[in-house]
């Protein structure tokens, strides 16, 4: 026994090496399982208040980029509004679109925090659960996606930008709805990679790919990108296609967050009919 | 007299990473997103060496959670640090296998001279941004990526950590 004490004596710089260890790398594997890190990501409330300081005087250096995409965003909004007028004179079409409206509820974000050159990148968000930002919804920006909810704190949310390896999301070719998958692969921030897209489906360069919908945590039709380059080897049963992300993350300061309204009807319903 | 070299080291570890948080990490990547550079590791690498092991471990810790909590990698860069403090004391045995240099408070370029600073720094810096990098990049992309950018990061953060040393640290000797 007495020896057993000192040995643990002698090596002890060690075991309290091999301790501090332990603990760093049940942090790294905690975190890796999604949505667990608790305390040490950019949602904790005091990393959150330092951000949004920092972001309070960096604000003044981008007016002039920031005021150019309200400006794009009034004008958007006003050819949306146009439209939205000319549908309403058809009765089923409004119908449609109410629908649509319910479905997805929409709130505006300040973003404190970006990164687009790691292989793993987050978003910081002003707003949190007292918003009614809840884990696992979309975020996009006026000009498409941009990621998803994976941790909340009263006041602010960590987002899981589309630039993570992880990240992967249903997608569709806007003109006759092929479905694939969009992930990134790490290389360039404006650039990503239209998945699972089937040899014998039709595609051309300069074709939009949108979200589907299909799994409620963005509104289907929301831009992701257009198609750059497609190639299509001899053997292989899907395309390899590039695309031009439409969302320009090197330049983000206002998104939205959709809520999905109807998502616990949706679930339920269709974990009735599984079983 | 003690008490304040311990305020200035806190002092020396807020700036740091002040630089590390705000400028560092926003901007100033290099190559592509292959050169990073950390330079809040300066302030581990100046720590006193007659400090306990157990005590420059836990310093390690606290520092690497303290930014790991701001690029969202919980425990990558604390086992980084932790591992360069345990290691440390071995550097420098082997630097001066007579010893003698335990008497330094702080070790910086005028303190132990560039030559000595160069191997001890580049030594660390290598094993920290190894580390790093390939618990990183564990479940995620491939060896060649991964070897380039430790290279490229360990001299890029070598370079600012000199560029610091001289503008900073030089004229402070010379008074």
């Amino acid at each position: 026994m007495h020896r057993l004490f000192a040995l643990l004596h002698k090596f002890r710089t060690f075991f309290f090496f091999a301790a501090l260890q332990v603990i760093c790398f049940s942090l790294v594997v905690n975190h890796n399982k999604y949505q667990s890190a608790a305390y040490f990501n950019s949602s904790n409330a005091v990393v959150g208040n330092i951000l949004a300081a920092t972001s309070t005087v960096s604000d003044y250096f981008v007016l002039k980029t920031q005021n150019e995409n309200l400006a794009l965003e009034n004008a958007e909004l006003r050819k949306q509004l146009s439209a939205i007028r000319e549908a309403t004179e058809k009765k089923y079409l409004s119908d449609l679109h109410e629908s649509f409206l319910d479905e997805f509820n929409y709130v505006p974000a300040k973003v404190i925090s970006n990164s687009i050159n790691q292989d793993e990148n987050f978003l910081t968000l002003n707003i949190g659960a007292a918003s009614g930002v809840e884990v696992g919804m979309g975020v996009i920006s006026t000009k498409g996606v941009v990621g998803q909810v994976i941790s909340v704190s009263k006041h602010y949310a960590t987002v899981r930008s589309l630039l993570h390896i992880n990240t992967s999301i249903s997608s569709q070719l806007a003109k006759n709805k092929t479905l694939g998958s969009t992930k990134w692969n790490s290389e360039d921030f404006t650039r990503a990679q239209f998945l699972e897209v089937p040899r014998h489906a039709t595609v051309s360069k300069g074709d939009k790919v949108v979200t589907s919908g299909y799994n409620s945590v963005f509104p289907e039709g929301i831009d992701i990108g257009v198609v750059k380059a497609i190639e299509t080897p001899k053997h292989a049963s899907f395309h390899e296609i590039e695309l031009d992300l439409a969302t320009d993350f090197s330049n983000l300061y206002y998104v939205y967050v959709a809520q999905a309204q109807l998502i616990k009807e949706r679930k339920r319903l269709e974990k009735e009919s599984e079983e | 007299m003690k008490q304040n070299n311990y305020i200035s080291y806190a002092i020396q570890f807020l700036l740091l990473a002040v630089l590390q948080i705000i400028i560092i990490k926003q901007e100033y990547v290099i190559f592509n997103g292959i050169g990073f550079c950390f330079v809040y590791v300066m302030f581990l690498l100046g720590l006193p060496l007659n400090l306990p092991r157990s005590i420059t471990m836990t310093i390690g810790m606290i520092s690497g959670l303290i930014i790991d909590t701001f690029y969202n990698t919980p425990g990558m860069n604390a086992a980084a640090c932790v591992l360069i403090m345990y290691l440390r004391p071995y550097t420098y045995k082997f630097l001066n296998p007579q010893g003698g240099i335990e008497s330094v408070f702080n070790i910086s370029i005028s303190s132990v001279g560039l030559r000595w600073f160069s191997i001890y720094a580049l030594a660390l810096i290598f094993v920290h941004h190894s580390s790093l990098f390939f618990i990183h990049t564990a479940s995620t992309s491939l060896i060649w990526s991964t070897i380039g950018k430790i290279f490229i990061s360990t001299l890029y953060t070598y370079l600012v950590i000199l560029l610091i040393q001289y503008l900073f640290f030089a004229s402070r000797s010379k008074r």
